[in-house]
């Protein structure tokens, strides 16, 4: 009698671990916004390298038009619908709406029961994920944007293509010189479907996007509104400047139509390989007369939106792969992103090499220091507020009417969005 | 359909009948199902859902709703977006209804006169675009309205002039949703009109040339005044249906912009239920817009009506 | 031909090439090769026609089953429609059910409900019974047609009683009447409305975009706008390439059955 009760025992307990054992691969959806030229193939090359490396796993990689903003939209229908992706990249300009506004998944659990993998992760990094004291995503990779130039444009127009412009007033300088003696259009500003370039104009003339007290947008602040008008005098006015969506603006650029691009770091690749007969250099962005550099810091955070624990656990192996030295190498190389691991830039086994051959990130390194942030609007009317913004952006380009009225009109209406 | 006359020969049926009438109903009430419930499920249940979710805030994410009043409605009344969403669609109906109400009626006037073949050649390309899908279409145009490389400013760079970014420029940005909107659906217009013209009898023109009258005064005179119910109807559904016929240019080409330009009543609702994510906000516009055709609808009615019974 | 009658022809060309323009430009750019489309001149027809843009089209977007979505949706909602809107138009004008006059006013009367009060409550329903992103979300909304009952009940009152009665005095059940007698002579408008419906169903955009947000879900109309915000900026030649797949069905239908639809018009439009 015990032997056959023994046996049952044994066969379910058998029958369990195989049952177990044999799970089927866990899916998880991955949401992105990188496009075939910025870190597309990056993006899939991970997934292959890390689906090798876990059979029990599959990730389905999905792009989100429309950038940070889009995705955030595509991410808020789908958690209504109660089917949202295992993990996402949501942007450091949106993280305090998702985490505010969205059920997630809180990674402290994660944070102390794994130090080692945080260690080489420095703490101001780790802070772009941390809201009111808890880590709500894993920042994954820092951008900055700089300035591309077509140097044989500058040659052909009698510049100096090792003297780019340093600060805004050069630019239009040279930017007028370009115009006049080759015919082309000096500079664009990268318009995408968010406000990273429009904050970092403001940091740069000295201005806060958003007050400290988080009341007050600084969008009709004069150094904002001096700033936005200088942009929209050189689209308008002077005439140098493209106004043009983000992926026409690449694409003047690359076909030698504009002479200096002011775009992500993140674009570095593409516009490596893309530029048609023309040498590419980049510099930092100009700075405003005397005032220090500043820009925005761009990229995004990991959020996991999975409900179901398996998942859960699944989203978590593929956030600590693409962190690790080896997808972290992977991805700088195919976009241009700064690892949050710094070290790995000194490493000669991962990230020296790139570092030393890519002389368009030299631009992003000394950049790199005078980054601030890419602020977060609070409340439950973030998202709202950013598309303000934006339209503001857009209106002010149109150049029908002055930027201080557009700014002052959006600046209250951001305002009123704001939580008391 | 039971003819009274023919079957009250017949005294035996007298039972029969009234049970089977009966029976009808029944049965009868039972052929009516799928379209009651059909109709009461996703058509009036939802209108009032509509409207009680407009006295609430929600985000279609959050597990709770909060109850807010009256308050959307008056948020929407000092909205700038919800009173150039309504002068933008007032704006695109009266252009709408001037431009596909004449300009068919004389194409339809035209086509009557040429030869069979010709006619139905005419006939089936002047319908076509209404045939295609709205959503391609606005694709076609966005890129035939495309700033750099569309071949309108193309054209215009040819002549030497410079065509504005038509989407993108706050003056032009309605009148390009307007003018797709045109292209697409003039040919519905168009259809209307020949059916009105082949309805009238070929006996009233044969007796007026008889009479000597001219082809002018044939049109005048016999043509327009009989066309005159077809000519109403055409008017009337355009107005109504113009804000419906919004949506889909308004979503493709200029989602509104810049800055609410071209924003109006077909859209507003779908940007700030799934755009915005404020569903009790969107429901409240959903409502104060119906209301407001609901009542521009029934004054038409009564116009049209006076005019007819009074105006001829 | 005198003067008048080339003058209604020179107006009816023009017409007929203005509208008919921006397709035949779709179909030009469909088969450019993307440096001409992007080099900014004006030709009217590709200098070397090249049917790449159709394969780029076809693989970056799953085009094949975006077709056979939008069918699966067209033919279910179609013929659900017509079954639908016979039945209760039977009901109306032959049946003669008591109350007839007020449903018919009731589902008439959903023409005149825009789309936009509607759209979020539906929506939310789908969601709360976890149907979205399936057939059953695209189809069922869709197949309430005020429209249908309103030109089937024309169409069925104009039927010569005598037909009818004779089926009765015969004993057949209303079922069979319905069936071996009004639909057989009402088959051309039924047929006529059957492609006004597939048209009409194979067009939709609206309820597809809120449902169906699944990549391979979604209906033709949808699925070809992911072309528009494509990963490397808009894809212009394989999107023209799309659309030009994407028209075929629909112009197809109508250009076979154009004489239906108009006399469908006809007969049952306007008589009221």
């Amino acid at each position: 009698m015990r032997l056959r009760q023994g046996i049952v025992l044994l066969v379910a307990v058998l029958g369990l671990a195989r049952s177990v054992g044999a799970a089927e691969p866990v899916t998880i959806e991955y949401w992105h916004i990188n496009s075939p030229t910025f870190g597309g193939p990056a993006a899939k090359e991970l997934v292959q390298l890390f689906e090798a490396k876990h059979p029990d796993i599959k990730v389905l990689e999905k792009f989100q038009p429309g950038v940070y903003t889009g995705l955030m939209q595509q991410l808020q229908v789908s958690l209504a619908a109660k089917r949202p992706p295992a993990v996402a990249q949501i942007g450091y300009n949106l993280t305090a709406y998702a985490a505010g506004q969205f059920p997630h998944v809180l990674l402290d659990k994660y944070r102390k029961g794994d130090p080692a993998f945080f260690k080489g992760i420095p703490d101001n990094i780790m802070a772009l994920g941390v809201l009111g004291g808890t880590l709500h995503g894993i920042p994954f990779g820092v951008s900055t944007p700089v300035m591309y130039y077509n140097a044989d444009l500058f040659k052909a127009a009698g510049l100096n293509p090792d003297q780019p412009p340093q600060t805004w007033d050069d630019l239009q300088r040279q930017g007028a010189i370009i115009k006049q003696k080759t015919g082309k259009l000096a500079v664009y500003l990268q318009q995408p479907n968010d406000e990273w370039i429009d904050q970092t104009l403001i940091w740069g003339n000295g201005g806060r996007p958003l007050s400290e007290d988080g009341k007050r947008v600084g969008w009709d602040a004069p150094e904002a509104i001096e700033a936005m008008q200088m942009w929209q005098d050189m689209v308008n006015k002077s005439k140098i400047g493209a106004n043009l969506t983000w992926e026409e603006g690449l694409q003047a650029f690359l076909s030698g139509h504009v002479a200096m691009c002011l775009t992500t770091i993140g674009r570095q690749e593409h516009m490596r390989r893309n530029a048609t007969g023309f040498q590419v250099r980049a510099v930092p962005v100009p700075r405003f007369g005397s005032k220090p550099l500043a820009t925005a810091t761009g990229g995004n955070v990991l959020m996991i939106f999975a409900s179901d624990p398996a998942q859960e656990k699944a989203a978590w192996e593929w956030i600590k792969f693409v962190l690790s030295p080896e997808g972290a190498t992977i991805w700088t190389r195919g976009t241009g992103y700064l690892p949050p691991r710094a070290e790995l830039a000194n490493d000669p086994r991962y990230l020296k090499p790139f570092f030393d051959e890519a002389p368009l990130m030299k631009a992003a390194l000394q950049t790199f220091p005078y980054a601030k942030p890419w602020v977060s609007f609070p409340g439950p009317r973030g998202l709202e507020i950013t598309k303000i913004l934006i339209k503001a952006r857009d209106e002010v380009l149109e150049g029908k009417r002055p930027a201080e009225l557009i700014l002052k009109e959006a600046a209250q209406q951001a305002n009123a969005l704001l939580p008391k | 359909m039971m003819d009274a006359t023919a079957l009250a020969a017949a005294p035996a049926r007298a039972r029969t009948r009234a049970s089977r009438r009966w029976r009808g109903a029944v049965v009868g009430h039972l052929y009516l199902a799928p379209a009651i419930v059909l109709t009461g499920l996703f058509v009036y249940w939802p209108l009032v859902a509509s409207t009680v979710l407009s006295f609430y805030d929600w985000n279609l994410v959050s597990p709770t709703w909060a109850a807010v009043g009256w308050q959307n409605y008056r948020e929407l009344i000092a909205s700038r977006a919800f009173w150039m969403s309504l002068v933008n669609t007032g704006k695109a109906a009266v252009a709408l209804t001037v431009l596909t109400v004449v300009a068919p009626l004389l194409l339809a006037l035209a086509v009557q006169r040429v030869g069979p073949r010709w006619r139905d050649l005419y006939r089936v390309v002047l319908f076509s675009p209404t045939v295609i899908s709205m959503a391609i279409a606005c694709a076609v145009w966005l890129w035939i309205l495309h700033p750099l490389y569309g071949v309108l400013n193309t054209a215009l760079r040819l002549v030497g002039l410079q065509g504005p970014a038509w989407l993108s420029s706050s003056d032009s940005a309605i009148w390009a949703i307007i003018l797709v909107t045109v292209w697409k659906t003039f040919g519905f217009n168009f259809v209307l009109y020949i059916a009105g013209l082949l309805a009238i009898p070929r006996e009233m023109y044969e007796a007026a040339r008889v009479d000597g009258a001219s082809e002018r005064r044939l049109v005048w005179h016999i043509t327009l005044p009989l066309l005159a119910p077809t000519t109403l109807f055409v008017f009337l559904s355009t107005f109504i249906l113009s804000p419906q016929n919004l949506f889909i240019p308004t979503q493709i080409l200029t989602q509104g912009g810049p800055n609410e330009a071209s924003n109006n009543v077909g859209y507003l609702v779908y940007q700030l239920g799934f755009e915005y994510f404020r569903v009790g906000y969107a429901s409240a516009a959903a409502t104060l817009i119906f209301l407001v055709l609901l009542v521009l609808t029934a004054l038409q009615f009564y116009l049209a009506e006076r005019r007819i019974h009074y105006g001829r | 031909m005198g003067a008048s009658a080339r003058g209604v022809h020179v107006l009816l060309v023009g017409a007929c090439l203005l509208v008919i323009f921006p397709m035949f430009w779709m179909f030009s750019t469909a088969l450019k090769p993307p440096p001409e489309i992007f080099a900014g001149t004006f030709r009217l027809w590709p200098s070397a026609p090249t049917l790449q843009n159709f394969t780029t089209a076809l693989t970056q977007v799953p085009m094949l089953r975006l077709f056979w979505n939008s069918l699966v949706v067209a033919v279910v909602v179609t013929a659900a429609q017509v079954f639908t809107s016979a039945l209760a138009a039977y009901a109306c004008a032959i049946l003669r059910v008591p109350g007839q006059r007020v449903w018919f006013a009731l589902f008439v009367a959903t023409m005149m409900v825009p789309f936009q009060v509607t759209m979020i409550p539906n929506y939310l329903l789908m969601a709360r019974l976890e149907l979205l992103n399936t057939y059953t979300a695209l189809m069922v909304p869709q197949v309430v047609t005020g429209y249908g009952i309103f030109m089937l009940r024309q169409t069925f009152k104009n039927l010569p009683t005598s037909l009818v009665e004779a089926g009765i005095l015969d004993g057949a059940t209303s079922w069979q009447v319905l069936w071996r007698i009004v639909v057989p002579t009402a088959r051309t408008a039924l047929a006529a409305l059957s492609v006004l419906f597939f048209i009409n169903t194979w067009n939709q955009y609206l309820w597809p975009l809120l449902v169906a947000n699944d990549k391979y879900m979604r209906t033709l109309p949808v699925g070809m706008q992911e072309f528009v915000s494509l990963e490397g900026g808009t894809n212009w030649g394989p999107l023209m390439a799309a659309a030009t797949m994407a028209i075929v069905p629909a112009l197809l239908a109508y250009v076979v059955a154009q004489r239906y639809v108009l006399e469908s018009f006809v007969t049952a439009g306007l008589k009221e």
